[in-house]
């Protein structure tokens, strides 16, 4: 083999690689989200109600019992009744259209922890009115709890729904990091 | 094994069998892409020379990739600040403010990190393809399998690091990926909420996590090797300095820059994207693919990537013609063992482990297979000078036996000048040899052996073929560095050890031997060639004695 046929097929083959890494560890690049997609989360942690409270009966069985029990056999802060909590419903609608409707399992193998909740919506940049509607009673026929904002988002801005477990209300954190209590 | 096939034991009765079929050693399933793979080592070698060929020096180079990722990561270590707002400010500084340093170094760790990629995958391909992962090999394959998800994941979590939007986008997508797994209430994703919601922890774990990850993937490299001797884990040097200088040329041509900062209160848009670590994820994002679906696929291929030395079956034994000396496992008499480590020495896959006893002990010591580990290539039967390794029944003498045989007049057929031990892996032995596999067909005057590897050749055999009755001895090998037993390997390893010399056949070559290691495609040339050299050695008189000084026994 010619040592100038060499040559070519050498540098060839070693710009191969330089080529790839040159190329494809930038481009080609990608779009996630187009310049008037806005989006909003909607995320939060809350605890819901449990889903059988003591009634006086129990109340007094889980008395006794816990005077029988050896002191180091007791929880601490151990209720009576059962320890799970209900679902929680949510319901969201952007600009009247239903946007979510769901039952949120609180967390926990005994489903006796907190509710989380972490959903995207994406949206058209513009002016929009979200409502969220929550219902988390251990009572089937509890009324929902609802919340209203209008807002008005810029392309790419995201704002974030929150709850605010000392007001029980939820709250909005727009692109710019300013926090806006919702309307009851 | 099936040792009635044994050509040594049943010489007389072997029933004539030619290579009609073409090079069955593969496995049925592997033979497209081996002989697509064969075709490209092809190229290369006509480039780069079988010497130089860089295929031949995948891991090397994936460990020099390493070397290159850990230094430059440990000055780049330096500068970082481990902090959700720092991070950012600390990598631009690295870049701009360092530009001629810190910049390039910051280049070559992105540019080595894709650039393992690279090799890795080409190692994978080619140890996939060339019949090398399966049987005494598994625990290669398996701590390979092992280290390719982490390796994925230090490059992840590296892009992590920089705190710019490409890094938001990986961060929203790790977080998608953890959250449809059952480990923790409190979703991942609520981390990245709010600027606010950031757990400084979170990039203090990262952070450290890229630091220890090298560590843990150190330790699977060692047992990635454990099961073969004297890896080779440096490339020559005008390799390395090929690799060192495209980096840098890299780094200047195109230094790494990050993208905008990372704003969790912004989308992100337009990116850029490194396709060797996260490229995943743009594709997963565009194609619509849950983070389930993508964890349930990962799984599925994963489990079929670990399980593949164990679900590829083997070639078929039946279709495969079986060397002269058949390979079978090794025993070895220890009555007589003088601890001399020569046979451990010889083992590519360090199978043979010879203890020495104390002395005043009634032996020396014993030398021990354990045959999970072994591959029968015979390299251990003629390394014992003493005769004590067989494989199948076959030792030293009965293979100097076998030769002396292939010289003894027949009647009706022409008395063999030469001898040609012909590697069985070598290349497409269809058509190559006379009915009893003792001639080549092309040319009654040449005897043939068929060997599993020339790595079981030694000086002793060598001589013994002299003394047989060959003017010219010719062996023919694969490209050595493509070795299936890695013999070349070793030899390159050994060549400075003078015990080791009389095992290294081109160390033996002359006037009347010759060793030609040949691609699969060559054989027309490769007969014209044996052809040549018999008519050559047939007009010598005597033996070259120099052939014979240094190694007599
Ligand atoms: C950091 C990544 C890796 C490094 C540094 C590396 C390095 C090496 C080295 C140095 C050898 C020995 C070559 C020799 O001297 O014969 C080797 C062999 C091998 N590697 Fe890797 N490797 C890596 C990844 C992988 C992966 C991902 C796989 C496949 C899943 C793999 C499969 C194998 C196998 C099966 C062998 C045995 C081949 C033989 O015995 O000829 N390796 N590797
Ligand atoms: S046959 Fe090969 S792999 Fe097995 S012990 Fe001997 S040298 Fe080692
Ligand atoms: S080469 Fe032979 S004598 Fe030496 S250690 Fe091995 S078996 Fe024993």
């Amino acid at each position: 083999m010619s040592s100038s046929k060499l040559n070519l097929g050498g540098i060839v083959t070693l710009m191969a690689p330089i080529v790839l890494i040159f190329f494809l560890s930038t481009s080609p690049g990608y779009t996630y989200h187009q310049p008037d997609e806005s989006m909003i989360i909607v995320s939060f942690k809350k605890t819901t109600e449990r889903r059988t409270l003591c009634d006086d009966s129990q109340m007094e069985d889980f008395r006794s019992t816990e005077d029988t029990q050896r002191s180091h056999m007791r929880k601490k802060g151990r209720n009576c009744g059962s320890r799970d909590r209900v679902s929680l419903e949510m319901i969201i609608n952007m600009d009247g259209d239903e946007r979510f409707n769901g039952l949120i399992q609180p967390s926990g193998l005994n489903s006796d922890g907190v509710v989380f909740i972490y959903e995207r919506f994406s949206i058209k940049a513009g002016d929009h009115t979200i409502e969220v509607k929550v219902r988390d009673n251990k009572d089937p026929n509890a009324e929902f709890k609802t919340f209203k904002e209008s807002i008005s988002l810029k392309g790419h801005e995201i704002a974030v729904i929150d709850y605010d477990k000392g007001k029980d209300s939820f709250f909005l954190i727009t692109g710019d990091s300013t926090f806006r209590t919702m309307a009851k | 094994m099936e040792s009635e096939n044994s050509g040594v034991k049943k010489e007389a009765k072997a029933a004539p069998r030619g290579y009609k079929k073409s090079n069955k050693q593969v496995p049925a399933i592997l033979a497209p892409g081996n002989y697509l793979l064969v075709r490209i080592q092809e190229a290369f070698n006509l480039i780069f020379t079988p010497a130089m060929n860089p295929l031949y020096y995948l891991g090397a180079i994936t460990f020099l990739f390493f070397w290159v990722i850990l230094g430059s990561g440990a000055y780049l270590y330096l500068f970082y600040n481990m902090s959700p707002d720092g991070a950012y400010e600390s990598i631009r500084y690295i870049s701009e403010d360092q530009k001629y340093y810190g910049g390039i170094i910051r280049s070559m760790h992105r540019y080595a990190s894709d650039g393992i990629v690279i090799v890795i995958l080409i190692h994978v391909f080619q140890v996939f393809f060339s019949d090398r992962f399966r049987q005494y090999r598994w625990v290669a394959w398996v701590s390979g399998a092992a280290i390719l998800p982490v390796i994925w994941f230090e490059g992840a979590s590296g892009y992590f690091l920089v705190w710019d939007k490409p890094a938001q986008a990986l961060a929203m997508a790790l977080s998608d990926m953890m959250d449809v797994l059952p480990l923790n209430a409190d979703p991942v994703q609520r981390n990245f909420l709010t600027p606010d919601h950031i757990n400084a922890l979170l990039f203090f774990v990262m952070s450290y996590l890229h630091l220890a990850i090298p560590l843990l993937l150190l330790i699977l490299a060692w047992v990635h090797c454990m099961r073969i001797s004297m890896p080779l884990i440096h490339p020559p040097k005008s390799v390395t300095i090929v690799i060192l200088s495209s980096l840098v040329a890299l780094a200047l041509i195109k230094p790494a820059a990050s993208g905008e900062p990372a704003n969790l209160m912004e989308l992100v848009g337009s990116t850029q994207v490194d396709w060797f670590f996260v490229g995943m994820f743009p594709l997963m994002h565009l194609l619509d693919i849950t983070p389930l679906t993508a964890w349930i696929a990962g799984s599925l291929f994963a489990t079929v990537f670990v399980a593949l030395p164990w679900i590829v079956p083997g070639p078929n034994k039946s279709e495969v013609e079986r060397p002269a000396f058949e390979q079978a496992p090794i025993e070895v008499d220890n009555d007589k063992c003088k601890a001399c480590v020569l046979c451990q020495q010889a083992c590519p896959f360090e199978a043979m482990v010879v203890e020495k006893f104390p002395e005043g002990s009634p032996t020396a010591g014993r030398a021990v297979v354990s045959p999970e580990k072994c591959s029968e290539c015979g390299f251990c039967v003629n390394a014992c000078e003493f005769g004590l390794v067989s494989m199948g029944g076959v030792n030293k003498i009965t293979m100097q036996t076998y030769i002396e045989s292939l010289f003894q007049p027949q009647k009706g057929r022409v008395t063999p000048t030469s001898l040609a031990f012909v590697c069985e892996r070598s290349f497409n032995q269809e058509g190559f040899y006379s009915g009893d596999r003792k001639r080549l067909a092309s040319n009654e005057e040449v005897a043939s052996v068929v060997i599993p590897c020339v790595g079981i050749l030694s000086q002793t055999i060598i001589d013994a073929s002299f003394k047989a009755g060959a003017k010219g001895v010719f062996v023919v090998d694969c490209r050595p560095l493509d070795c299936h037993y890695r013999e070349a390997r070793r030899r390159l390893k050994l060549s400075d050890d003078p015990e080791r010399q009389k095992f290294h056949i081109e160390n033996m070559e002359g006037d009347n031997l010759k060793v030609l290691s040949v691609s699969p495609f060559e054989t027309e040339a490769l007969v014209k060639k044996i052809n040549e050299f018999n008519e050559a050695v047939k007009g010598a008189k005597k033996v070259d004695e120099s052939n014979m000084k240094d190694g007599e026994v």
